[in-house]
Formats: C-alpha cells, structure tokens, sequence
C-alpha cells in the first residue's frame, strides 16, 4: 500500500512527467507512492487514498486537458463526500495564455467544495518563463514535505 | 553582406542563402507589412507570439486560395481548428509523450552507433544521410510500426513535396511536389495493406483500430501517415547537421558540449533558435482584426516569420551570436511554433538530436569538414543535401 498517491491529468504528457518527478522525490525520502493517470481513477477510490498530490495541465485557453476532464465531470455528477481527505495541487501552465493554470484551480476548488483539504499552496510552473518542470516540480514537493512535518512537530 | 531594396525577395539566391538582414529591416522598418492584396507579414517576436495564438487565426484556408498539392493532407490536423484538431491530435500525441520518447530514441541511439561504425579509417562519412536522417528515419518507422527500407527515396520525395511550400512557387515546384506526393501515398497505401495482413502494435496499428471504432477515417488514416512518415527525418536531420556543422566550424563549442553536460539541453536549444528548419507558415483569421492601427480583414493571409521573431533584438540581445547562457525567459524561441498547432514532434526531435550528439560526444575528439556541405535552402524550409564530414 501507497501512503501517496500522486494523480496526473495531461495533454501531451509533460503533467505525467512530473508527477513522476514528484513520486521519485517522495519515494527518496522513504514515503510510498504510486503514480496513476486521472483517467484510470475513479472517484469512489478516494477516500481510500492516505493522501492525494493531483497534477494537470490546463489546455488551450484554460480549458481540462483530456485525461483531466472526465475525472473532473464525475467528481461534479457524483459529488462524493471527501472530508477526511487532504491533497496537494501542481498545476502545469502558460502565463502567455489568459486564464493561467485554469485547470489546477477548477479541480482544486471542486476538490475543496466536496469536503477535502488542501495541504500547502498550489505549486504551479509557468512553461513562458523557460524553467525546467522537474526542478520546479521537485522544489515544490520539497516545501510541502517540510512544511507538513514541521506541522507534524509543532 | 549586401542586401537589396525588396522587403521580402524569396526567390533571390542571396536571401536564400542568408534571410537574416532583409528580415531585421522588416522587423524594425516594416513591422506589420502588407506584401500584397491579401497577404500581411508578422515578424516581430511579441505580435508573433499574441497573435499566433488567437482564436481567430485559422487553418481553413479561404476560398480565394487555389487548389495546390498540400490539400492531400486536407484530412489531418495540418487543416484542422479546434475542436475537430484537439480530438484528432489526441489520437497521436499520447505516442510522443516525454515518457514515451524516452523509449523511442534507443532506436536513435542504437542506428547511430551502427552509422558511426561505418566511419571509413581516417574518419570520414557523408555525415548527412548517414548519421542525421538515417537514425531518425528509423525511429520514426520503428513508432509507426512500418518497414525502414527505400530511405533514399522517401528522403528525396518528401524533398520535392515541401519544395513547392514557397510563396514563390514556380510550376516545376508544383510538379515536382505532385510526383513526391504520388510517391509517399502509394508507399503509405502499401504499408497499411501489409498492416492489415500482419498487425503489429505500433502507431499505424493504434490508427487502424481507431479506424474500425469510427474514431478515424481511412483517409485520416492514410493522410497521418503519410505526415508522420514524411517528417520523421527532415527537420530533426537538418537540426543536427546544422548543429554538426557549427561543431566542425567552431570546434571550441563542440568540446564545451563534449566536456560539460549539463549546458548541453541549453546549447541545443540555442542552435535551435539559430538555425529553425521552417522559416514561416501563414494562418487566416476568421474575423476582422486590428495589428498595429492596421485593420486585416476576415479571410487575408497572415505570414507569420519564425526565424525573424528567433532573431528579434528587442528579446535576444545580439541575436545573431550564439550564447546558451541567455536568461530563460530569454531562450524561448519560437522554432517549433507556438499555440494549438504548435510541433507536434518538439519533443521527439529535441530528445533525438541529444542522443545522437552524446553519442557522437562519447567517441569522438574533434569533428572537421571533409568538403564544403551542400544545402537546399528556400526561403521556407531549409535542408542539406550533404555534409561530408571527418570524426577524429
């Protein structure tokens, strides 16, 4: 069994990339992950899962990418209740485009609506500003791991 | 370098040759320029990059636009707008993903090192076919899932199709870009037959199962393949031949890539910025639409300049010199076009031309040139011919 499992949700698979560089980095520090795509989880699974860490693209003008949408279209009609689960958010974007890392936020907000609660601040990566996606994807894994286990001690 | 007062001369030998100082005196002179009645010039990085992505730009051309050869790829996202173009590249993106390429570039690596093997005693090959197309060539096949064979000739035919791609198109270009297709058609046919009789489990083989779920048309089918299996090679081998011939130029770049890998990614992308293998590609806007106090009716052509907006000095400070230390937000070139339609084969391509140079990094010390190389450059794709080459 997996202490997180890290969803992904892409366009042309630069979300699956990270959410692998995600997984490496946890696995590192010795928490189990496993590494599933948005399309292949249903949303009855999750109040089984210890913690969730979702990851997407937006498409086109703040639109879900492909494996995004049908896993968002079943949280809205089957609004299950997730209070209990907590989950982090990576979002992958465009700042050139208007509605930047729209996707992200949409889950995210569903997420929130149906009960579940959000751990650390939405990571997001801006691919205008040429920085590479594993290090930015790796530098945010790394603030919510410490941050959760300095809340942990305190 | 002497240039002429034409704004844009395609056909002239020297802008040919060298574009760059005609299109830095559009940029800065002419930035929004109408070439003629219905075709408006964009060469500035900034107007580019907002206006590539507007909605309005579309695919669909106009009906003053004659039937030319390129309209066999009428049933592929070459011509499709959303939401018909999201659907049906879905069909072929999941095979390029970055997980995926991983995977695909061994076959990269692995023709390569039997290319370097037939590298004559005192180092030479004709560096071109034998270590920039033949590698990439097979890779694509090999994602197809369809035979390697006839790479001459399916090299030579995918020449003679985007030779015709030129706003200064001559009869012999359409003639010649009308036997190319009849080549690449009747090759593709052929492989979907021999699919058919003996299925396997690549691309070609995903497309037809799509075809019998209604998902695909046969001649979606047929025009994909034809696309992918044209363009596996020409791009990414001009893109390395380039970057070969900058090595054997500038040997000192070559042994800042040999002895330090982590600039390797950003040397790359700035030969890319350098030397784009697609100068240009129009779009037509849907609606009426205002571009510096210039109002561009519904249904023109709009030019939009890729190797300009790579070499605007407003974003690429001296941006005819090489320099991978550019900041990030100012390596973001534009040689794989930008928005909904933008390459679908960057990733592909990026990761192919890396695996070969490290290859080509691991064994060799220095590279030469045997001959002066032979391009084909036309003022919207440029090719080499040959690119004869000593490894030491």
């Amino acid at each position: 069994m997996f202490d997180v499992l890290v969803a992904y949700g892409t366009e042309s698979g630069n979300a699956e990339m990270a959410a692998d560089d995600i997984a490496a980095n946890l696995d590192a520090r010795g928490i189990k992950t496993d590494v599933k795509s948005l399309e292949n989880l249903s949303v009855t699974e999750l109040s089984k899962i210890p913690h969730l860490v979702i990851v997407t693209s937006t498409y086109g003008e703040g639109e879900l990418p492909e494996t995004t949408a049908p896993f968002y279209a079943e949280l809205d009609s089957n609004a299950p209740n997730l209070s209990g689960i907590t989950f982090s958010a990576f979002g992958l974007g465009d700042s050139t485009y208007n509605n930047f890392n729209n996707a992200i936020n949409i889950v995210s907000r569903k997420l929130i609506e149906l009960g579940a609660t959000q751990l650390g601040e939405t990571g997001m990566h801006d691919a205008a500003m040429g920085k590479s996606l594993t290090l930015a994807a790796t530098t945010w894994i790394d603030t919510i791991t410490s941050n959760s286990v300095n809340g942990h001690k305190s | 370098m002497n240039i002429t007062h034409d704004i844009l001369p395609w056909s002239h030998p020297d802008f040919r040759r060298n574009p760059y100082p005609w299109y830095a005196r559009l940029q800065r002179d002419y930035p929004l320029y109408q070439e003629n009645e219905h075709t408006y010039i964009i060469s500035r990085y900034e107007d580019y990059i907002k206006y590539v992505k507007h909605p309005a730009m579309s695919m669909v051309e106009p009906d003053w636009v004659k039937p030319h050869n390129w309209h066999v790829f009428l049933d592929t996202i070459l011509f499709y707008d959303p939401p018909k173009h999201t659907t049906t590249r879905r069909h072929t993106n999941k095979w390029f993903t970055p997980k995926l390429v991983a995977e695909w570039v061994k076959h990269t690596i692995s023709v390569t090192e039997e290319a370097l093997n037939q590298i004559e005693p005192d180092g030479y090959i004709e560096a071109h076919h034998n270590i920039c197309v033949v590698p990439t060539h097979i890779t694509m096949c090999r994602v197809l899932g369809v035979i390697e064979d006839e790479i001459e000739l399916a090299t030579l035919n995918s020449l003679k199709i985007v030779g015709m791609q030129t706003p200064a198109a001559t009869q012999a270009d359409k003639d010649r870009a009308r036997d190319g297709f009849e080549w690449l058609f009747a090759k593709c046919e052929a492989m979907i037959n021999e699919k058919r009789a003996n299925p396997g489990n690549g691309l070609l083989d995903a497309m037809l199962t799509l075809e019998v779920s209604g998902d695909m048309t046969y001649n979606e089918v047929l025009q994909t393949l034809v696309l992918f299996y044209f363009s596996g090679a020409p791009n990414p081998a001009y893109l390395l031949a380039s970057i070969l011939e900058h090595f054997a130029r500038e040997p000192h770049l070559f042994e800042l890539y040999r002895d330090n890998p982590e600039v390797r990614q950003a040397m790359i992308n700035e030969f890319i910025r350098l030397n784009p293998p697609e100068q240009s590609f129009t779009r037509y806007p849907t609606e009426d639409i205002e571009i510096r106090g210039v109002t561009i009716p519904a249904g023109s052509c709009i030019r939009f300049m890729t190797a300009a907006a790579n070499r605007d000095e407003t974003v690429f400070k001296r941006p005819n010199q090489f320099d991978h230390t550019r900041p990030q937000e100012a390596s973001q070139h534009v040689s794989f076009g930008v928005g909904v339609h933008a390459c679908a084969g960057q990733v592909i391509s990026r990761a192919e031309v890396q695996a070969s140079l490290d290859v080509i990094a691991q064994r060799f010390k220095r590279i030469e040139l045997a001959e002066e190389p032979v391009t084909m450059n036309d003022d919207r794709i440029r090719n080499y011919i040959t690119l004869p080459l000593i490894f030491k």
